[in-house]
């Protein structure tokens, strides 16, 4: 297995820049997800470590070796397509065996690998039938199975679950999830999808037109988006974005929101201008007292919990509410923020403010 | 608007039967969502209620006339397919007014001045109105297609997965807007979906579908804490809820007769009381909160907490649940009355 590292990674297509400038390091054994909407550069990022389209400048290093311009079939690395992608006049067995084949690998050894495999992936039962007549949850394992049976290196998917429908998504996300626990070879994931991205993940590499924005545990990004995008993009539903009134000045314990005073984090630097914008996650609005008013649009019960859309003078508002908390459509209700977890951010670079006591916060997102 | 009802409706196409003897009632300004995976049954069924398909047995009523014999025209009802289909050479106006300047329909001119607008407002697309239909988003165009099924007032709107192909973010903020503006107009809708948020934030009742029938119809919180099967229990909740043995999960007194014992992910709770101990497997973090796997004396469950308490890989924590938190199921799959539970 082996550490995967980009560095300064440029790919135009023609006047059009798909990939900017990036570097990244996925460490061996690692589980990361290159996440962003589409067209954000992240299959053009997969592409080129494997190997299916060369840099227009930068390095990609694999293990110790620079395979920057080596061909796809030089590296050591299996890519995951559409799982459901086999050979449906095969049999399992066959579809298995078919890349060792390719590769000339001796008889003994493609014996004992698929055994291996078959044990793995709870597929023993099956080898012998034709990938043809396959539930949808076996197919896709035998797919998996012809990527690890080869012993690459490194996986790379790209959204090998996205034509999934939900139910089944979440139990093949287990499986991967699990399967990558157990044989713990480095894996590059590729999904527009952030919580398939938050569940399975131990790094994540959010993208937007090209450009790395931002690299860091799933919690950790949730809790600390380091831009306005970022925030609107982690999280279901998305962290509350409010317009506030600047200029702020360092170490500011509150700030104006429409007719409120609300208390805030203090942030390390000020900001000169009046566009200021606040974030705060829906768990982090309370429904009951608090200095912000509102009028209740909508709640959606989902189970174990309810979002509650509030429409406030500051703007429209979704909170997350225990499910029995009984709310009617036109009630009026006070609100409140948790005010270390607000997030402050620069409205016209769009950056999140650095608070000055970063350290103490740091504590709290970590417990 | 008007109420819709289907007695023993039977469809079969070929061998399968993918509408089994079904009987559905949705009342007058009722939103009811059909609930199930691919294949169920539950299209076919909607499509019975707009006429595209004839059913081999049983009756459709809407507003208390048997249609069952009409065409879908004659019906007067509004059908939103999964994939929006626009007139690309028309305006996002004309468009949405196409449906009320039909020549049955006999809208008078300065109605249909009004109603666009006011439809279009209600979408947040009356920005847009001049647009053409080719030069607007995937999200606008859908809200354009919804639209031109709002702008017609017919007895019934039929809704066939009508948030799918938008993302996210946008399914979010539609899903509201979609409510919102049923409880305004009054309108009875039926609509059909596989995502289980869908049906739980948007309907009045759920109606879980197996195998062309109708498994359970209630009201989102009905079902989601009291599925009268398995089977019910497990199309809703994320994660799923856990399914054990009683004797797995350490009861000593489970009622006569119980199989299986269900116990969603939030009522299992971590790190409180004397109860008997789990390891943690993994977690999972899903921002506001995290899934935790759990191994209990060779027995995986799953448990939904707070972010506001850490727990890590490996830790042993003692679990805990409420008696009432729990439902049986025999072994045949269905749920066992709470009077027939004496637990203890």
């Amino acid at each position: 297995m082996a550490r995967i590292v980009l560095d300064q990674l440029h790919k135009r297509f023609g006047d059009f820049v798909a990939v900017e400038n990036s570097s990244l390091v996925v460490e061996d054994g690692e589980f990361f997800v290159l996440l962003g909407p589409s067209g954000c550069g992240k299959t053009t990022t997969l592409r080129m470590i494997a190997g299916l389209e060369l840099p227009t400048s930068g390095q990609i290093l694999l293990g110790e070796e620079d395979v920057t311009f080596k061909r796809a079939a030089a590296r050591d690395i299996a890519f995951v397509f559409q799982l459901f992608a086999l050979y449906p006049h095969m049999t399992v067995r066959q579809n298995l065996t078919f890349p060792l084949r390719m590769q000339g690998t001796s008889r003994a050894e493609i014996k004992s690998r698929v055994a291996e495999v078959a044990r793995l992936l709870r597929i023993e039962h099956i080898l012998k039938q034709p990938v043809g007549g396959l539930a949808g949850g076996d197919r896709q394992r035998v797919a998996l199975g012809r990527a690890i049976i080869r012993r690459p290196d490194a996986f790379l998917m790209d959204e090998p679950l996205g034509t999934l429908d939900a139910e089944f998504r979440e139990l093949m996300c287990d499986e991967l999830r699990q399967l990558h626990e157990r044989i713990g070879a480095t894996t590059v994931y590729v999904t527009h999808d952030q919580i398939e991205a938050m569940a399975m993940a131990d790094r994540i590499a959010i993208m937007n037109k090209g450009r790395v924005l931002q690299v860091g545990p799933p919690a950790d990004v949730y809790a600390r988006p380091s831009s306005l995008f970022v925030a609107a993009f982690i999280g279901s539903p998305a962290m509350n974005l409010l317009p506030a009134e600047g200029p702020l000045a360092p170490g500011a314990t509150s700030l104006r929101l429409g007719d409120v005073t609300l208390a805030i984090p203090a942030p390390a630097v000020g900001i000169a201008h009046d566009k200021v914008v606040l974030g705060v996650r829906p768990e982090h609005i309370t429904i009951g007292a608090g200095p912000l008013s509102g009028e209740v649009f909508g709640a959606e019960y989902m189970g174990a919990r309810q979002i509650v859309t509030v429409d406030t003078p500051a703007g429209r508002l979704r909170v997350r509410a225990p499910n029995n908390q009984k709310l009617a459509i036109g009630e009026q209700v006070a609100l409140d923020f948790v005010t270390d977890r607000i997030v402050l951010f620069d409205g016209e670079s769009e950056q999140a403010l650095p608070t000055q006591d970063a350290s103490l916060l740091q504590e709290a997102v970590d417990g | 608007m008007a109420e819709v009802r289907l007695e023993g409706v039977t469809k079969r196409f070929k061998t399968v039967t993918a509408v089994d003897q079904l009987s559905l009632t949705v009342a007058d300004g009722e939103f009811v969502v059909l609930l199930g995976p691919t294949g169920v049954g539950k299209t076919t069924t909607l499509r019975t209620v707009a006429g595209l398909e004839r059913p081999d047995a049983g009756r459709v009523f809407i507003g208390g006339e048997d249609v069952t014999r009409l065409a879908p025209a004659e019906r007067d009802v509004s059908f939103v397919f999964q994939q929006f289909s626009l007139y690309p050479h028309l305006s996002v106006y004309e468009n949405l007014a196409f449906p009320l300047k039909a020549p049955s329909r006999r809208v008078p001119a300065d109605e249909i001045k009004r109603r666009v607008p006011e439809i279009a407002r209600m979408l947040r697309i009356d920005h847009k109105l001049k647009n053409r239909a080719t030069q607007l988003s995937g999200g606008e165009m859908q809200r354009v297609a919804i639209g031109r099924a709002l702008v017609r007032r017919p007895r019934v709107y039929l809704m066939d997965e009508p948030l799918s192909s938008l993302d996210a973010k946008l399914r979010e903020d539609l899903r509201i807007e979609l409510k919102r503006i049923q409880l305004e107009l009054g309108a009875t809708i039926l609509y059909v979906t596989h995502d289980q948020i869908e049906a739980m934030t948007l309907a009045d009742r759920v109606g879980v579908l197996r195998d062309g029938q109708l498994e359970q119809l209630d009201s989102p919180r009905a079902i989601y804490r009291r599925p009268n099967s398995i089977y019910v229990a497990q199309r809703l909740g994320s994660p799923a809820i856990n399914l054990v043995s009683p004797a797995a999960l350490g009861l000593s007194q489970a009622p006569a007769g119980a199989g299986i014992v269900g116990l969603r992910p939030e009522d299992l709770h971590l790190g409180v009381g004397e109860g008997r101990q789990a390891r943690v497997l993994q977690v999972e973090h899903l921002g506001a909160e995290s899934v935790v796997r759990l191994n209990l004396e060779g027995i995986t469950l799953q448990a939904l907490q707070d972010q506001a308490r850490p727990v890590a890989e490996g830790d042993l924590l003692p679990i805990a649940f409420a008696p009432e938190a729990l439902l049986f199921f025999d072994t045949e799959g269905r749920l066992m009355q709470p009077e027939a539970q004496h637990v203890g």
